[in-house]
């Protein structure tokens, strides 16, 4: 058993630390307003037609079949013909795709060229999940998940 | 002026408006940034960029959730981006423990902030982020797993295992 009163002396002091200011460059804000203004030579944010609808807290299987329709679309992206010069290469990464920025989460999709394809997503930036929705495969110690593509008779 | 009125002038095309946001919340996403990467260049290049972001999304934003609660989510993201190139770059030093580099830094007698401040950067990230959410933005839980992703019982979880390493690090220290 802990102490009652040594940890609420803790809390209060941890809370003391972290709410005490911190120091800022002077132009800090200004160096914020600057890259504002450029970016918005270009583009403007503007009031979409509808807000989303908001979300409470995430569930991580929910993040994982978001991160599955989001992801889906970049397989897709990368089974469309390629130069033949990579058709028939060795199982590997090929590439690493951002597939979207959802709102908070960046997820990516792992693609790696084979006879099938197999990737798997990165959930909440952290950790690699395979699609629920797809026949998971292991590769060494990681799940993957399994895509068959029907080849081109062309 | 509100900051839902700030944000209706920004979005009908009054760019200098945001300056406002800026401000007013500049201080307090500092706070949090500096203590989730753990040091103010850092801290400033994540909120360079979420103050950016937060600008491009703008149109995004939703009435119904208070603004700093949306801005501190992107805050919270950019500074995990920014620790992630951090912990890459770490890792190509790893001759350097940089512990020892932060250990090196004189402590003012009879002040037991630093010890405070070296034990909290020693805590696992997760942990940190949760602890300096909770108490740096008194933010409740139920705003944290809005801004984390995570479930209210695990935050608390982090909060509370956060405080238990607090306490063995500083436990060490005073037995140094």
């Amino acid at each position: 058993m802990f102490d009652l009163d040594l940890d609420l002396d803790l809390e209060r002091r941890v809370a003391a630390v972290l709410r005490a200011p911190v120091a800022a460059s002077d132009d800090a804000r200004e160096r914020v307003m600057h890259r504002v203004r450029e970016a918005a030579r270009t583009a403007r944010p503007r009031r979409r037609g509808r807000p989303l609808v908001s979300r409470s807290a995430r569930h991580s299987l929910a993040g994982v079949a978001m991160a599955a329709s989001v992801g889906s679309v970049a397989v897709l992206s990368a089974i469309t013909p390629r130069p033949a010069s990579v058709a028939g290469a060795h199982a590997g990464v090929i590439d690493d795709s951002v597939a979207a920025s959802l709102r908070d989460t960046l997820r990516l999709a792992r693609l790696i060229r084979d006879d099938d394809r197999r990737y798997a997503f990165v959930v909440d930036g952290a950790r690699w999940a395979p699609d629920p929705s797809a026949t998971p495969v292991r590769a060494g110690d990681r799940l993957l998940s399994l895509l068959r593509v029907a080849r081109d008779s062309n | 002026m509100s900051d839902l009125a700030i944000i209706n002038r920004v979005l009908e095309g009054d760019v200098e408006a945001y300056a406002c946001l800026v401000d007013r919340h500049y201080d307090r996403c500092a706070r949090i940034a500096v203590r989730i990467v753990g040091n103010q260049e850092d801290a400033e290049e994540a909120l360079q960029d979420a103050f950016l972001r937060a600008f491009n999304a703008l149109g995004d934003y939703e009435e119904r959730e208070r603004f700093s609660a949306w801005l501190t989510r992107i805050v919270v993201n950019q500074c995990r981006t920014v620790r992630a190139r951090t912990r890459r770059r770490e890792a190509m030093f790893l001759d350097v423990d940089h512990r020892d580099l932060t250990y090196a830094v004189s402590v003012p007698d009879g002040d037991d902030w630093p010890d405070l401040e070296r034990a909290l950067a020693q805590l696992p990230d997760a942990q940190r982020e949760a602890l300096v959410l909770r108490y740096a933005d008194d933010l409740t839980y139920e705003e944290m797993a809005r801004i984390t992703g995570a479930g209210e019982s695990a935050l608390k979880m982090r909060v509370q295992r956060a405080f238990a390493r607090l306490r063995a690090l500083l436990s060490e220290v005073a037995h140094v």
